[in-house]
């Protein structure tokens, strides 16, 4: 019996020893002895070995945002009123993570998580959470003649070349508002790289198109060749909820270059397809193939250009249309003035249509190209910066850089002609207020009291129609850009002045410079800002802003919308704002903006306010 | 034998014997039709169905079966036994199909629970609809009622010689009920049972006059042939090859019209006789006058034998009534 | 006996120090998943709308989580966004599922969530799905991916509930005891009207040595009535009881399991109205020749009115609608599931256990179409293994069966299923130094009767039933570059005769059978590159081109390509 009971207790041991895995849960013997091996290459992972290089990184984003909208418009509208928020129109989120993992040295997948709550008071029930960028995975296939670096998911940033995957960079821009992507930098750290290099720093988005899909590139490979795929949908293919939509619209393209030194010679592809609404459906869209190279001589210029040609097959008439495209930059780098001079040449076919480019694409009316492009795009004769460059036009522009003892000059001017006339109205930002006006008004077209506004991701334009009857030849465009920094110690703390600055005009006639008096003119816009920041401090900066616009039209070619008199539009604004290291990795930014608007000519076209932030980001 | 071997042996055996155990067929035939459904559609919900048929109602049917073949819908009355056949062909029926009340032969009662049945020619399968229909009232059908034996009545009359049965000597005409001889009344709740014995005269055995209470019966010469006489007739099984029932009109002159080739009952149960007044030729003229069919007084109807031979008949009669324009029944030949 | 108990006790202690290095805190695995695919008809089809293209990148992080040595929670969960949704749309946040176990008083395993199940193949089994019988691997990987989406694993049925298991060891008469017990929810609306339904049940086997062993199973599907108001109050429950054996007899095991099941039913008047009783058994013989052949013998016998929901319930679900390009041919119809579906479309897979027999395509299985627990089946099961070396493996199956009682006639259906595959590793036969694969199936499906009774009203005879299917599954995989392998595999189905399905109410009782008349073929071929970066990370692009011919309609033809790009990690 005592035998017995000793056996008894050590029979009652754990079944499982504690430190073992568990193995074959709830598993029963078969009755039938018969088994197979499973073969495959994607068996369960229970029991293997789990992932150990994951990061978590991210950044925390706390904000009050305050809007007091005292006038606006005829009054009627319901924002105008005070707002205060824990976002400022931009990106909800108040926690951004961001997974890494990598299983394998030449495998990696990331995706981001963001977090939001918007404080109503409501509790966690109207807590966000969701995903920006979504999901990608890398992957890196490398042989001894070619290296293949691909990611496939999305969102991902890529492009391949100006006239077929690009995104506009737009030089001349302001520091003092703050954007979602700002990475981490000391006080003034930005404010010193746009004096000292001319460039902010900014981020891997810069020119590229944002698709979701699958983008390779391929490099290393003999005789100094290096190519990219693409075949991925851009938000024009179908918009940027197309995963609804069943029927195929999707874009492919790619490049091959040789390079030889930093030079190189390539040609690229692009093509968005989809089909019109037939069964067994015509496949509708735009191809495009271009040249394009880069190349040094003299040992200080450089030539760098694109020629292309496009075919756009409409998805209503079927019908196609073909057109070419040029855009060729010469750069001395010294020897002509001392600093670099460029100049810009280029020439965009009306027929020419690519939603996906480095410029804008024509817009005749908002109704876009198969339904894409339309909305939210400037429509018309696009009055725009001078590296904004806009289909069915030609022309050129010539940038200088120069230095007069610590005073930076940034000049830039350029004119250009419409290739076709075609245009029925005028189109320009409204650079002062445009950020704040498009987290008012978020995506809208053709608002406002004379509907002529149109809202966009951060920025607004405006659209006024030409008189058809006295505009009857091609619109011609001139526009002038300056750009001046300037650094000076105060107290042996450094002090910035910057000042963007531009005015743009168009007219009947072609003009190197932009016209001054309204009977010459259509349109005239100038833009005026005034930045300066000073380092207070290791950890502070204090910022200021003026800003100023004015549009004028000129009576009997332009009116504001619905037959309102040409439009005589004042815009301002004065900010102030601090920035200031809290901690490492954590700043705090506070900003306040005044601003101002009205149309002497047009009595509801005006709004006035005020606009504070306070904003606590943190990177980890 | 090794004695190893016989556990294999005994598992072999037992493995055997279950093979050859066999069960019963599972499911339905496949030879046979299967039904989908079939039901009344007058009211999704209510399991009893009113129908006010005199108010225009009628009651609709669906169906469905696995293939086309003919198909039969039987509408049946619990209390009078009457029967309404609905008939086609193909693999369902909608709504197009439908009940107005009417009858195959026997009329249906007001008041009465009635039952719809689906079935083919050549299966045994059928399903009888899951509602039931209340009969709340019946069209009243267009004529002129001579004799129904329940609000009219009317005098009958019979030869001295009586059929027995059971000992019992039969009235040369007697009103009956459902109770008194478990055979169905095809109108109201009465039928007459005439009968009598045929000693060879080759007379009528009995008979009866029937009331004509819109006095006199007017018939439109224009068109005679639609004008008919209908009544219900049973024939008995022992009597019915026996029987033939002759009918005749008088017109206020005493001319008489009347149906001599007789009516003759082909196979018991009862049977619809409609007679076109096309058919009834004239056998009694004294005065010279040619019928009148406006003015016709007096009708009624007699009991014969066939043929005059020895016998006992025996019939039923019920519901005498004169339309115009269509006749109740089938045509009688 | 003092150094026995030390022994032991120091042994225990090694292997939890050992255990504790291996296992951290929170481990994490799991899968991330991108794929693109474009799917389109032929040209020549001028009908239909013809083209569809989607695609997704996911992330499925799994957590392992050890608190301490006597529990783990597990927990996967999903991020995942369409191809077309930007900034978020499209995008999910999901929770895959979740579940602890653990052992309690160092006696009792314990689970509770999410887990995977299975008992027998006649009481809780999953089994696998139709025209799967060793198909190539440029088809094989992609139905792997259907099996991880729909928690596939093997044989298991993945449920929600709870289970225990613990041993008792003896000293003598036999070495354990082994139980297990689990209750499991099927269905809860919570509508008021529709009972909650549970499924439960457990085993007791008795090890009488290592190779043999006695087993007792029960399992019940059941209602619960008081979850609903007393209005609605009906109860459901099928309940399965069987006890399985295997006794190792010198070099043959002898195995066989038998059972019964009952299916009843209380209506909401309280009436029962279903009182369906079944049985069933097998008996087989498995023995090993010279360590290379595996031979087993079996016959079994399952009565007509044997039902199982556990075990019979399949993996496919043969209502569903299929995901791409559902309308197809001049004739514009639906089209029913296909060979392409069983192996790239998720939405027609199964994961709940169904209280009534569920519908099956007859063209492909219609011998077993729900197991080894098809009911209305006698007959014997020959399978033979050949696992002798690394070079090629072989196996053959031939069950030759017959129904217990005839289906709407006296006569009874003979079936035939005869599957077969092989592999061959000519990289292995010959030393190559890249991989080399062929990879071959067989199977041959035959349902037949004969029939000599007429129909009434025509009088034509009725039609005997004669319908059979092929199936053959043909595939390669050469390695051409280091990690690249070029994949070819062709999947082809051809069917011709007639056959009769059966028609159930939900009590699976046979209300009518349907004739059913076949002709045609599906023909699936597949072209591949696939690039391996190891052996659970690769990036596939393939084409597929997909054939259905209906010789007795032409109009039902139609021809389906599709193209996409897959790439898989699993870590």
């Amino acid at each position: 019996m005592k035998r017995f009971l000793q056996l008894f207790c050590l029979s009652l041991l754990p079944i499982i020893a504690q430190a073992e895995p568990f193995a074959g849960d709830g598993e029963f013997r078969d009755t039938s002895a018969t088994h197979r091996q499973h073969k495959n290459l994607l068996g369960k992972y229970n029991g293997k070995q789990g992932l150990t290089n994951f990061g978590v990184t991210g950044n925390y984003r706390g904000m009050v945002y305050y809007r007091n909208m005292d006038e606006l418009f005829d009054g009627t509208y319901s924002q105008e009123k005070m707002l205060l928020s824990t976002n400022d129109g931009g990106r909800q989120s108040q926690l951004e993570l961001d997974v890494v993992a990598r299983p394998t040295s030449t495998t990696s997948f990331r995706t981001d998580f963001y977090l939001y709550s918007p404080m109503r008071g409501a509790g966690y029930n109207e807590n966000e959470t969701g995903l920006q960028m979504g999901v990608n995975l890398d992957g890196q296939m490398n042989y001894d003649n070619a290296k293949i670096s691909f990611r496939l998911g999305g969102l991902q940033y890529t492009r391949l070349s100006k006239l077929t995957l690009w995104a506009s960079e737009n030089e001349g821009e302001s520091l003092f508002e703050r954007n979602t992507w700002d990475y981490f930098q000391t006080a003034a750290q930005n404010y010193e790289s746009y004096y000292a290099q001319g460039t902010i720093i900014r981020d891997f988005r810069w020119g590229n198109q944002f698709c979701q899909g699958l983008v390779a590139s391929i490099y290393d490979l003999p005789w100094g060749l290096e190519s990219r795929v693409i075949y991925a949908k851009t938000p024009n293919n179908g918009g940027q909820s197309s995963y609804l939509d069943t029927i195929p619209n999707i874009s492919y393209g790619g490049f091959i270059h040789k390079k030889f030194g930093q030079n190189y010679f390539g040609v690229n592809t692009f093509n968005s397809v989809s089909y019109d609404s037939v069964v067994n459906g015509n496949c509708i869209g735009y191809n495009i193939a271009t040249v394009d190279f880069s190349l040094d001589f003299l040992s200080d210029f450089n030539v760098k250009g694109e020629f292309g040609y496009g075919r756009y097959v409409d998805g209503e008439t079927l019908e196609k249309s073909f057109g070419e495209a040029m855009d060729v930059v010469f750069l001395s780098r010294q020897k002509l003035i001392g600093s670099p001079l460029k100049l810009h040449v280029y020439r965009l076919s009306p027929s020419f249509i690519n939603l996906d480019a480095g410029f804008n694409t024509y817009l005749k009316s908002t109704a876009g190209y198969n339904g894409e492009g339309g909305s939210s795009y400037p429509v018309g004769a696009n009055m725009s910066d001078v590296d904004y460059i806009n289909g069915n036009r030609q022309g050129l522009d010539l940038r200088a850089e120069m230095n007069f003892s610590g005073l930076k000059v940034n000049l830039a001017t350029g004119f250009s002609e419409e290739i076709d006339h075609q245009s029925t109205s005028v189109s320009f930002g409204h650079r002062i207020n445009g950020i704040m006006f498009a987290r008012v008004f978020a995506y809208q077209n053709y608002m406002g009291p004379y509907s002529a506004l149109t809202t966009n991701y951060r920025s607004y334009y405006e659209t006024n129609p030409l008189d058809t009857t006295a505009i009857t030849s091609k619109i011609r465009f001139a526009v002038t850009e300056w750009n001046l920094k300037y650094k000076f110690n105060i107290a042996n703390r450094p002090f910035y002045i910057f000042y963007l600055g531009s005015y743009s005009s168009c007219q009947d006639q072609l003009a190197v410079l932009p016209v001054l008096k309204m009977e010459k003119s259509y349109m005239r816009v100038q833009y005026h800002e005034l930045e300066t920041y000073y380092k207070l401090s290791e950890k502070m900066a204090v910022d200021a802003y003026f800003g100023l616009e004015n549009m004028k039209g000129s009576y009997g070619y332009t009116y504001a919308q619905n037959g309102a008199a040409p439009v005589l539009e004042f815009g301002k604004a004065i900010g102030l704002g601090l920035d200031f290291v809290l901690a490492p990795l954590t700043n705090l930014y506070v900003r306040t903006r005044w601003f101002d608007f009205e149309d002497k000519h047009n009595d509801m076209s005006h709004y006035r306010g005020f606009e504070g932030s306070l904003e606590l980001k943190a990177f980890f | 034998m090794n004695m190893r071997r016989l556990p294999f042996i005994g598992f072999i055996a037992s493995l055997l014997c279950m093979w050859s155990c066999s069960e019963e067929m599972v499911g339905p035939s496949i030879d046979g039709i299967t039904i989908d459904t079939f039901n009344i559609v007058n009211s999704a919900t209510a399991k009893m169905i009113d129908a006010d048929f005199a108010q225009g109602d009628s009651i609709h049917f669906i169906g469905s079966w696995e293939f086309d073949t003919k198909w039969t819908i039987t509408v049946k009355g619990q209390t009078s036994g009457a029967v309404r056949t609905l008939t086609g062909f193909g693999r369902s029926v909608d709504e197009s199909i439908a009940w107005d009340g009417s009858a195959d032969l026997i009329f249906f009662r007001e008041g009465e629970t009635c039952e719809a049945t689906l079935s083919f020619e050549s299966y045994d399968d059928y399903k009888v609809a899951d509602k039931f229909v209340h009969v709340v009232s019946l069209k009243p059908i267009d004529g002129i009622v001579l004799g129904d034996y329940d609000e009219i009545d009317a005098e009958g009359w019979g030869s001295t010689s009586r059929v027995v049965e059971d000992g019992v000597e039969l009235p040369a005409t007697q009103k009956r009920t459902f109770a008194d001889e478990g055979i169905l009344v095809p109108q109201g709740d009465n039928y007459l049972q005439i009968s009598g014995y045929e000693d060879g005269g080759k007379y009528y055995l009995s008979g009866n006059i029937l009331t004509i209470s819109e006095a006199p019966l007017k018939i439109d010469t224009k068109n005679i042939g639609s004008n008919y006489i209908n009544f219900f007739l049973y024939g008995y099984p022992n009597y019915y090859e026996n029987s033939t029932i002759y009918v005749m009109f008088s017109d206020k002159n005493g001319n008489k019209i009347g149906f001599n080739d007789r009516v003759k009952i082909t196979e018991p149960g009862w049977h619809g006789i409609s007679l076109s007044f096309s058919k009834l030729k004239e056998t009694e003229n004294e005065t010279g006058i040619p019928f009148d069919y406006s003015n016709i007084t007096e009708a009624g109807y007699s009991l014969f034998s066939v043929d005059g031979t020895e016998c006992a008949a025996k019939a039923a009669v019920d519901y005498f009534i004169v339309t115009t324009g269509k006749p109740l029944f089938n045509v009688y030949n | 006996m003092r150094k026995y108990y030390l022994f032991i006790g120091l042994v225990l202690l090694g292997l939890s120090v050992q255990a504790q290095k291996a296992n951290p805190k929170i481990q994490f695995n799991g899968v991330a998943r991108g794929d693109m695919s474009h799917n389109w008809l032929s040209s020549d089809d001028t009908v239909n709308a013809d083209q569809s293209l989607g695609g997704a990148a996911l992330v499925d992080l799994h957590l392992d989580i050890r608190p301490n040595d006597a529990v783990r929670i597990g927990t996967t969960l999903r991020v995942k966004n369409a191809i077309g949704g930007f900034w978020g749309q499209g995008a999910s946040l999901e929770l895959r599922e979740i579940s602890i176990k653990g052992v309690a008083a160092k006696r009792i395993k314990y689970r509770f969530g999410d887990i995977d199940s299975r008992m027998t193949p006649y009481t809780l089994w999953n089994n696998s799905g139709e025209c799967a019988n060793n198909e190539a691997d440029v088809f094989r990987f992609i139905r792997e991916i259907r099996h991880q989406e729909n928690f596939n694993y093997r044989n298991y049925w993945r449920n929600q509930g709870a289970d225990l298991a613990w041993r008792l060891g003896f000293d003598k008469g036999m070495e354990s005891i082994d139980f297990t017990t689990f209750a499991m929810r099927n269905r809860s609306l919570d509508d008021g009207k529709t009972p909650d339904r549970m499924q439960a049940g457990g085993n007791m086997q008795f090890n009488i040595t290592n190779h043999s062993n006695i087993g007792l199973n029960y399992i019940n599907l059941f209602d619960l009535p008081k979850t609903v108001s007393k209005t609605y109050y009906e109860k459901y429950s099928n309940g399965v009881g069987t006890s399985n054996f295997n006794f190792l007899l010198g070099h043959t095991t002898a195995f066989g399991e038998f059972g019964f099941s009952t299916i009843n039913y209380v209506d909401t008047s309280d009436t029962k109205t279903v009182n369906t009783k079944g049985n069933f058994f097998e008996l087989g013989l498995l023995h090993l020749i010279r360590q290379s052949f595996l031979v087993q013998a079996s016959f079994r016998r399952v009565n007509p009115n044997f039902f199982s929901a556990g075990a019979q319930s399949k993996r496919i679900n043969y209502t569903s609608d299929v995901n791409v390009l559902p309308v197809v041919g001049t004739n514009s119809y639906n089209r029913t599931i296909s060979l392409l579906d069983l192996i790239t479309d998720d939405a027609i897979y199964n994961q709940a256990i169904s209280y009534g027999l569920m519908d099956y395509e007859m063209i492909f299985n219609n011998v077993t179409p729900y197991g080894k627990a098809t009911p209305n089946r006698q007959g014997f099961d020959v399978h033979l293994i050949y696992v002798g070396d690394s070079t090629f493996t072989t196996e053959i199956e031939v069950q030759a069966l017959q129904d217990v009682a005839g289906q709407g006639s006296e006569k009874k259906k003979n079936y035939l299923l005869a599957q077969w595959s092989g592999d061959v590793y000519f990289d292995k036969i010959f030393g190559w130094s890249k991989s080399v694969s062929l990879t071959a199936g067989y199977q041959f499906a035959s349902a037949s009767r004969d029939e000599d009774r007429v129909y009434k009203m025509s009088k034509d005879l009725v039609k005997p039933v004669d319908l059979h299917s092929h199936t053959i599954d043909l595939g390669t995989s050469v390695e051409v570059l280091n990690r690249v392998d070029v994949l070819l595999g062709t999947k082809i189905l051809l069917y011709k005769g007639t056959d009769y399905k059966a028609i159930l109410n939900g009590f699976n009782e046979t209300v009518k059978y349907k004739c059913e008349t076949y002709d045609g073929s599906q023909m699936l071929t597949a072209a591949g590159l696939r690039y391996r970066f190891n052996d659970n990370i690769s990036l596939t692009m393939q084409y597929d081109r997909f054939t259905l011919k209906d010789k007795i309609d032409d109009g039902n033809s139609y021809k389906i390509n599709q193209a996409f790009l897959l790439f898989n990690i699993l870590f």
